[in-house]
């Protein structure tokens, strides 16, 4: 037997804001750029394909699906044209240069490294390394009951930082309770810490597969 | 798809850095009258004087990159969903989410956790979820009652998360008699 009941969902007032987001992301300009990137490759085989296709069923004239993929024009014009293999070779190497540069792309992420405390022309600077304000949040949270693995960095410009933590839950405690503890107390610390009671934050709770199960 | 698209964009660059780089090397050597490198132009270029655009080969190399280019072009302009539900937060600077994923294990494990329920799976989109309970129990009205309890835990666990929008809740009970 199967029974199916719908359940509306929770009514209650719709605050502002988005009510999903995308998954973040350390490097918004270089998803964005690999999407292009590939969008364009995709387009690039797309009308290669196309168009052979085309010439193989005769779309360019009858004739010309039995001629060789290279024929002669095209030889007579390679031959006739001294400049056609430097071209070839400055493609070759605007190609390579590309490449490289989309190579490297994807190395580049928006994470800050270190947090200016203090600025004074006499007494110097005081800069808070991220990893020690990122680490004492990490073990902060991993300390609550329910959570498992607690991941956390600083990301933007160093004047203006978002704090963004990964939270791994094992299911003992809910969700919404430990966001609440999470931004009252871990968040809190984080933001005393740096002197920044505005400090932005973006906490991603995971629940894995598998894990701790409820014993009855 | 973020993923794919670095482990790609990674495989490709490599390629086009190695290729651009000995088509350069290739027209260098070829200019000084020595023999190919490494990328065989010589017999590529018989092998297209030799074979017309009817040929078998040919035709099939295009259907090839027809394919994959279309795959990768749609696969790109897909709009990409957004996964991560957005709780309610009494700060305005602070954003936490919980991924449909991981929501779909929060509506599994209320449900498991109601006795009588051997298993629960559950699928969750940003306005849609789908819980289905596994109950092994002969009597029909025993099966709806267990089902009503496990819908009643999945909806309390749904709303003890204060999503911003939460997705409507659909609950099959499923008797699995042994």
């Amino acid at each position: 037997m199967t029974t199916t009941e719908d359940r509306p969902a929770p009514s209650s007032p719709a605050p502002a804001g988005p009510a999903a987001l995308l998954p973040r992301t350390r490097a918004r300009g270089v998803v964005r750029a690999n999407r292009v990137v590939l969008a364009l490759v995709g387009l690039l085989m797309t009308a290669a394909g196309a168009a052979a296709l085309a010439a193989a069923f005769g779309l360019f004239g009858s004739r010309f699906s039995d001629r060789p993929v290279i024929d002669e024009p095209v030889t007579r014009f390679v031959d006739a044209s001294p400049w056609f293999w430097a071209a070839v070779a400055v493609a070759g190497g605007l190609l390579a240069l590309l490449c490289l540069w989309w190579l490297l792309a994807q190395g580049r992420s928006d994470r800050v490294a270190e947090l200016p405390l203090a600025r004074d022309a006499r007494r110097g600077h005081t800069d808070l390394d991220a990893a020690a304000l990122t680490g004492a949040v990490e073990d902060e949270v991993e300390g609550y009951r329910g959570v498992t693995r607690a991941r956390a960095g600083l990301s933007g410009a160093s004047t203006a930082p978002l704090l963004s933590l990964t939270v791994t839950l094992d299911g003992r405690v809910g969700a919404g309770e430990l966001h609440t503890r999470i931004v009252d107390s871990a968040l809190a610390h984080a933001r005393q810490a740096v002197g920044r009671p505005d400090l932005p934050a973006r906490i991603e709770l995971v629940l894995p597969r598998g894990g701790r199960r409820d014993v009855r | 798809m973020r993923t794919f698209d670095r482990v790609l964009a990674v495989l490709l660059a490599v390629a086009g850095s190695l290729f651009g780089v000995l088509v350069v090397v290739e027209v260098v050597v070829a200019a000084l009258e020595r023999p190919a490198v490494v990328l065989p132009h010589g017999p590529v270029a018989g092998w297209l004087r030799e074979n017309p655009w009817s040929a078998g080969i040919v035709i099939a190399i295009a259907v090839g990159l027809l394919v994959l280019g279309l795959a990768l072009l749609l696969a790109e302009l897909k709009r990409r969903r957004r996964t991560e539900l957005v709780l309610v937060s009494s700060d305005p600077a602070v954003t936490t989410t919980l991924s449909t994923r991981s929501l779909a294990r929060v509506l599994e494990r209320a449900a498991t956790a109601t006795p009588g329920v051997e298993r629960a799976e559950a699928r969750a989109r940003a306005r849609r979820a789908r819980l289905s309970v596994h109950v092994p129990v002969r009597d029909p009205a025993e099966v709806a009652r267990i089902g009503r309890e496990a819908q009643d835990n999945a909806t309390a666990a749904l709303e003890s998360l204060h999503l911003r929008a939460a997705p409507r809740l659909r609950v099959r009970t499923r008797q699995e008699a042994r």
